[in-house]
């Protein structure tokens, strides 16, 4: 509230609880959010200063699909915004997928000042965010998504390589993959990579070989200890909890690859939150 | 969802994960091998190009040529505010629309 309002408006509102819009601020939501067909919906009530109507409001917002920054702004007229909620509609994200700001910004466009900041964090569509009474809470906070992807299947002679999209934080879970090996006579061992887009930080390498003409399963995970399986391929130890940002990459390296081995497709399993860029 | 294959890397991939989610390729680096050859030049070749007197100095990764992003780039935006990916490469052949046929399994749906 400003002095000015206190001075001008009468007695009843007074007693008027919220947060005070002078008439040239806006709302603006940004969402970040990963899935498609999401609609981020803000409802709420505002009253008025003029004549202390209140106005029950509802405005819809479109997020980007692709983890970016998206953003909306509404005007108010001079009053008080009493409650506000945020859900989502159109489709069913999980916590980690749809990250919501709402700040109250003076001007318009990349020239707006933000004022303040009403509500953040994740939002579903059975979960809410509501002011008063949701935290600010940052998107690395808590848990986020278990996610089951499968990769790109790489041509034959090429390694596996998956990279943490733009907007994301992963924390590696597992990966399985297959290797077939043509009849070329040689020893391929191999190592599950991590990298920062140009250097490796950590390698879980199998301790047994893969000879001419087999498929082998390979399983990377936290199984403590990596061992192999005649015929069938092996678990290898690979370290828990390791929190990969954007740009880094998992990837195989396979020794004395050969011309006509061939990886399959990675499926892998990790944790995704969403980091704002 | 689309199957598709990278011009570039000539990998193969479903835009969509299976929980809704945009699946963003990136193509593989081209892993070198940089040597010391008996000669005492250095060359990067091939880790399957390796001569038997050459001397391993280090593994190289190379980005490959016009190698394919669709990581979102926030810096360049299109006309409606949504970031481009980094970078087409060669582009992508579209391999199968929506479905993926089902073929001897008659109980299935």
């Amino acid at each position: 509230m400003n002095g000015d309002a206190l001075a001008t408006r009468s007695a009843p509102e007074l007693e008027v609880g919220g947060f005070y819009f002078a008439g040239d601020d806006q709302i603006r939501v940004t969402s970040w959010n990963a899935l498609a067909s999401v609609t981020v919906v803000l409802t709420g009530r505002f009253v008025h200063a003029e004549d202390g109507r209140i106005e029950p409001f509802s405005e819809v917002h479109t997020p980007n699909t692709n983890r970016t920054a998206a953003s909306s702004t509404y005007q108010r007229a001079r009053g008080w915004l009493t409650d506000l909620s945020v859900l989502v509609t159109g489709a069913t994200p999980q916590r980690g997928q749809t990250f919501v700001r709402v700040d109250v910004v003076r001007g318009q466009g990349a020239g707006a000042i933000a004022l303040s900041t009403l509500l953040q964090g994740y939002v579903t569509a059975t979960q809410r965010l509501a002011y008063p009474g949701s935290p600010i809470i940052d998107s690395l906070t808590g848990p986020g998504v278990i996610r089951s992807l499968t990769g790109t299947d790489p041509v034959a002679a090429s390694e596996i390589s998956e990279t943490v999209p733009t907007g994301a934080r992963w924390r590696f879970i597992s990966l399985r993959a297959q290797l077939v090996t043509d009849a070329t006579a040689a020893n391929r061992t191999l190592a599950l990579v991590f990298d920062d887009g140009t250097n490796s930080y950590m390698y879980a390498a199998t301790n047994f070989n893969q000879t001419a003409s087999q498929a082998l399963n390979y399983a990377f995970g936290d199984v403590g200890q990596t061992y192999g399986f005649y015929l069938l391929g092996g678990m290898v130890s690979a370290p828990a909890n390791l929190v990969l940002a954007a740009g880094h990459r998992i990837r195989t390296v396979t020794t004395t690859l050969q011309a006509g081995d061939n990886w399959g497709p990675p499926q892998y399993a990790v944790e995704e939150w969403l980091e704002p860029v | 969802m689309s199957r598709v294959r990278c011009k570039t890397c000539k990998g193969e991939y479903d835009t969509t994960t299976a929980d809704g989610l945009p699946y963003m390729h990136v193509c593989p680096p081209v892993r070198g091998v940089k040597v010391r050859r008996a000669d005492g030049s250095r060359a990067i070749v091939a880790p399957d190009a390796v001569l038997a007197d050459d001397q391993v100095i280090a593994e190289v990764l190379l980005t490959r040529k016009q190698a394919r992003d669709e990581t979102p780039d926030p810096t360049n935006r299109d006309e409606r505010g949504i970031p481009r990916i980094k970078a087409e490469g060669r582009g992508v052949t579209i391999l199968a629309d929506d479905v993926v046929p089902v073929v001897g399994l008659p109980d299935a749906s």
